[in-house]
């Protein structure tokens, strides 16, 4: 079962067809609640009221509260690789709405390059329920929310349905619930497209549990006075990184770990291997020339050139 | 002979304080001087440790579920007013069930991984030396896609 929502696809695939409609209604719930509160291109959501009101305390609730913690462990396990700050770097590179109205090509843009605020510049007060962002500062959680809405959708429609297996994708974050097909495990097709037919060419790897997330430079492009851009920030420039990785895959205990650990790993660069592999992070690596690294124990005999 | 006396009272004599007695006054602003300094140092200390464990960023907050993993948070007494703060963040960990390639690509082989740095380009690795290799087993059919999008044309 497909559909749209936060401005990706979403796929739902449950082990019992009994299942599906019970399952459905719960991941779209999760989904729902996350885009009014996660949200950067909602006026109404909770995370542009934060973002308005930089520079003092703001009410957030429970789910904007999860997502900002979230981020920022994702920030710090990455050593700031991965950092929320880089709403307005975002937004200045011309990712200033839902990406499907961003126009593909425009004039030129003036990108200053410096390092974003940094997520020590958000501030948590959970016995209040409520945040503080320094001045100036944007936040956008679009890396993290996916993944983390990915897993509490998984874990909604397994706690709705019982024992069925459960799979949700949302734009290639995968996250699974649940006691798995028939084989034991999850086949999931690795490509450079998420939107490909499943019988496509590709490698195809198995996981059992937790998720697997790609972050990729080829995806959400869009060319400013003939430069191209794309959506995934060097928090120490401020501009889009220039990575000698085009995608990263890695596999973790959850979609919000997977997709962290492969976002910082765009961001790294060189240093990504030697990190997924301190941390027995599976990851597969394409190099911006096609090239495939297989690091942390991702199984080398999938390992196909990507083209 | 000249007489001294005159119409002005006689000075009475002033009682200097001994040096030792100058040396323990001096002793006691020091002391006085230390405390108030001290104590105003503690005082800010106790401010400054309250401040940051409100107003720092707290960041490392333990999820409201077990989705993700959080951080460990404690705090060890230094002495009555400050505390030291430890935080420990979780790595990202691992699925425990880890990840496996397809029984078809186990069994076409594959290449050898990079070692890592740079990325190289891949060459599939033979099966020459097997007489008689594995039979050929149908790639499963995938359930779901990771990946990207290709740039819109």
């Amino acid at each position: 079962m497909e559909w749209r929502a936060l401005g990706t696809g979403v796929r739902l695939v449950t082990t019992d067809d009994r299942a599906v409609e019970a399952a459905r209604i719960a991941v779209e719930g999760v989904l729902d609640a996350v885009d009014r509160a996660c949200s950067r291109f909602r006026e109404d959501s909770e995370l542009c009221a934060l973002n308005r009101s930089a520079g003092s305390w703001a009410p957030v609730g429970p789910l904007l509260l999860e997502a900002l913690e979230a981020a920022l462990w994702a920030a710090a396990a990455t050593g700031g690789a991965v950092d929320p700050t880089v709403g307005r770097a975002l937004r200045v590179a011309g990712y200033d709405r839902d990406f499907a109205a961003i126009p593909a090509d425009a004039g030129p843009i003036v990108v200053r390059l410096r390092r974003v605020p940094g997520w020590q510049a958000v501030e948590l007060d959970r016995s209040r329920s409520r945040a503080r962002l320094a001045g100036g500062t944007e936040v956008d959680l679009g890396s993290t929310a996916k993944a983390l809405a990915a897993d509490r959708a998984a874990s909604a429609a397994h706690a709705a349905v019982g024992p069925a297996g459960i799979l949700v994708g949302l734009g290639g974050d995968i996250a699974v619930a649940g006691t798995p097909p028939d084989g034991g495990r999850w086949p999931i097709l690795v490509a450079e497209d998420h939107s490909v037919a499943l019988d496509s060419d590709g490698e195809v790897v198995l996981i059992e549990d937790g998720g697997i997330a790609t972050s990729s430079t080829t995806v959400r492009r869009w060319t400013r006075a003939g430069v191209e851009m794309h959506h995934i920030i060097d928090p120490a420039t401020g501009a889009p990184v220039n990575s000698p990785w085009r995608s990263a895959t890695v596999v973790a205990a959850t979609c919000l770990e997977a997709n962290a650990a492969a976002t910082a790993a765009i961001v790294m660069g060189a240093g990504a291997p030697a990190w997924l592999e301190e941390r027995g992070l599976p990851a597969r690596l394409v190099g911006v020339d096609g090239a495939v690294a297989a690091v942390g124990g991702w199984p080398a005999e999938a390992v196909e050139r990507s083209e | 002979m000249r007489s001294h006396s005159s119409g002005a009272p006689a000075a009475r004599p002033v009682a200097r304080p001994s040096q030792q007695d100058r040396k323990t006054q001096e002793r006691e602003v020091v002391r006085r001087l230390t405390i108030g300094a001290g104590a105003a140092a503690l005082g800010m200390a106790g401010y400054f440790t309250v401040a940051s464990a409100t107003s720092a960023p707290v960041a490392f907050g333990a999820p409201a579920g077990d989705a993700h993993p959080g951080a460990l948070m404690g705090g060890d007494p230094l002495n009555d007013k400050v505390f030291i703060r430890k935080v420990h963040v979780a790595a990202p960990r691992p699925a425990a069930g880890g990840v496996v390639a397809s029984a078809a690509s186990r069994a076409q082989g594959g290449a050898a991984p990079v070692a890592g740095g740079a990325p190289q380009a891949q060459v599939a690795a033979a099966s020459v030396a097997s007489p008689q290799p594995p039979a050929a087993t149908p790639r499963p059919t995938p359930v779901a896609t990771t990946g990207g999008t290709k740039p819109v044309k």
